[in-house]
């Protein structure tokens, strides 16, 4: 048991090292309105479950961060807002028309065809900067799964940016005909 | 190693500019460490007949505050009234505008809940004081509403929707259904914590009046429309479960408010 200086420091260590990792975290799966309330219940589970956080916290707080989103996405009833977003889509002038902006056109295209589970992993992993063990922690699974997960949803991923547009929607239409 | 896809992927994070260090002497830190470090739980007023009822598409149906913009809102009800306003149907479509267009049902699939939407629009509306209560409902599903208009013209917004187990079914002339009853409370967003008793259902059409009565005593009028309908008033537990009905004829029965 955690004395309650002792509580204090850790808390207080815990929140000027994670706080930055733990609003983007959250910042991109809801709207900028309802960020600070789920950053600040993250870190009000971790104060009364300190005996629980791990020497490495911040998969531990992203995970209850998911947790938070969840339960608040549901009681808000827009559970589909959990998804991960991207980047609001660039006006097309700004993107400008040589190669690369061309690749990140199609880069888009191909991660709004991908499942919440997939960008899911992929995002823990390119935007949150985890290891595969530390994603594990924050889906609640084992690390072999995660793996799994990730390699199939960097190729899918992969796949459906290197299609040519009209392929790649008749792709999607299926999908979502399943 | 990160693979050249998964850098290009980077410049898409729709996080990538933000910057939130966290401060030692953050205002929203010092309330966390204000907290007891015992759990009190949060509350997460459900309605339980509702729970208990959809077994297997589990529904959920809470309350919640969408805050549109209302710095300073009122905590209490202030001026609501035991007697409604009935809105027109040019104005309740106006007053439900900022309301939720859809109900969801969550159903637990083998990769993780799957949400169904199920559009729902409005039956009935009533004005209380400054508040406007909205009830929705479309495919088996009913969905409540309550905003609250500011004199400033922002308003704040509370919903909550679900899938009543019995499923809104057409009453007979003089029946008075009761699809759900209850407290619903929320702790979100600018308005704070704060909790009212709803109640609603299907009436006949020789239906012409609904009271019933709230703890305290004092009767309270529903609103009845289009075979439909609702009452609500301030706080938990607000009110009494018998009510009166009033048909076209003059004469009047005792009913349960009760779930089915």
């Amino acid at each position: 048991m955690v004395d309650d200086t002792g509580a204090r420091a850790l808390l207080t260590q815990m929140w000027v090292d994670q706080h930055e990792a733990v609003t983007r975290f959250v910042a991109r799966r809801v709207q900028p309105a309802l960020v600070d309330d789920v950053v600040s219940e993250t870190f009000l589970v971790a104060w009364r479950r300190l005996g629980d956080v791990p020497d490495d916290p911040k998969p531990w707080l992203l995970g209850v961060a998911r947790n938070v989103l969840a339960t608040h996405l549901r009681t808000h009833g827009r559970w589909r807002a959990l998804g991960v977003r991207l980047e609001r889509e660039p006006e097309p002038s700004k993107e400008g028309t040589d190669d690369l902006a061309a690749d990140r056109a199609d880069l888009r295209r191909a991660w709004e065809m991908l499942s919440d589970a997939d960008r899911e992993v992929i995002a823990l992993v390119a935007w949150d900067g985890l290891t595969t063990v530390e994603g594990a922690r924050v889906l609640g699974v084992r690390p072999s799964t995660f793996s799994v997960r990730l390699t199939r949803a960097r190729k899918r991923l992969l796949a459906y940016s290197g299609l040519p547009s009209e392929t790649a929607s008749v792709l999607r239409k299926l999908q979502e005909a399943r | 190693m990160k693979s050249p896809m998964m850098l290009q992927l980077a410049e898409l994070d729709p996080a990538r500019d933000l910057t939130s260090p966290g401060r030692a002497d953050d205002d929203a830190l010092a309330a966390i460490l204000d907290t007891p470090r015992r759990a009190t739980p949060i509350r997460r007023s459900r309605r339980p007949a509702v729970l208990a009822g959809a077994a297997a598409a589990a529904v959920v149906a809470v309350a919640v505050v969408v805050t549109v913009a209302s710095p300073g809102a009122p905590p209490a009800f202030a001026g609501w009234t035991a007697v409604p306003t009935v809105l027109s149907d040019a104005e309740t479509a106006a007053r439900a505008a900022p309301c939720d267009t859809s109900a969801h049902t969550i159903t637990d699939g083998p990769d993780g809940p799957q949400v169904e939407d199920v559009p729902i629009s409005p039956v009935l509306a009533e004005q209380r004081g400054e508040y406007t209560y909205v009830l929705l409902t479309g495919d088996g599903a009913v969905g409540e509403c309550l905003v609250t208009t500011q004199a400033s013209g922002a308003s704040d917004v509370v919903t909550g929707d679900t899938v009543p187990p019995a499923g809104p079914a057409v009453p007979g002339p003089r029946d008075v259904t009761t699809l759900q009853a209850g407290t619903a409370s929320w702790s979100e967003g600018d308005t704070g914590d704060g909790a009212l008793t709803s109640a609603y259902g299907r009436a006949g059409a020789e239906v012409a009046a609904v009271e019933l009565t709230l703890t305290s005593g004092e009767r309270v009028q529903a609103t009845v429309h289009d075979g439909w309908w609702a009452v609500w008033a301030p706080g938990e537990a607000a009110l009494r479960d018998t009510a009166e009905a009033t048909f076209t004829d003059g004469t009047t029965a005792r009913f349960e408010v009760a779930e089915k």
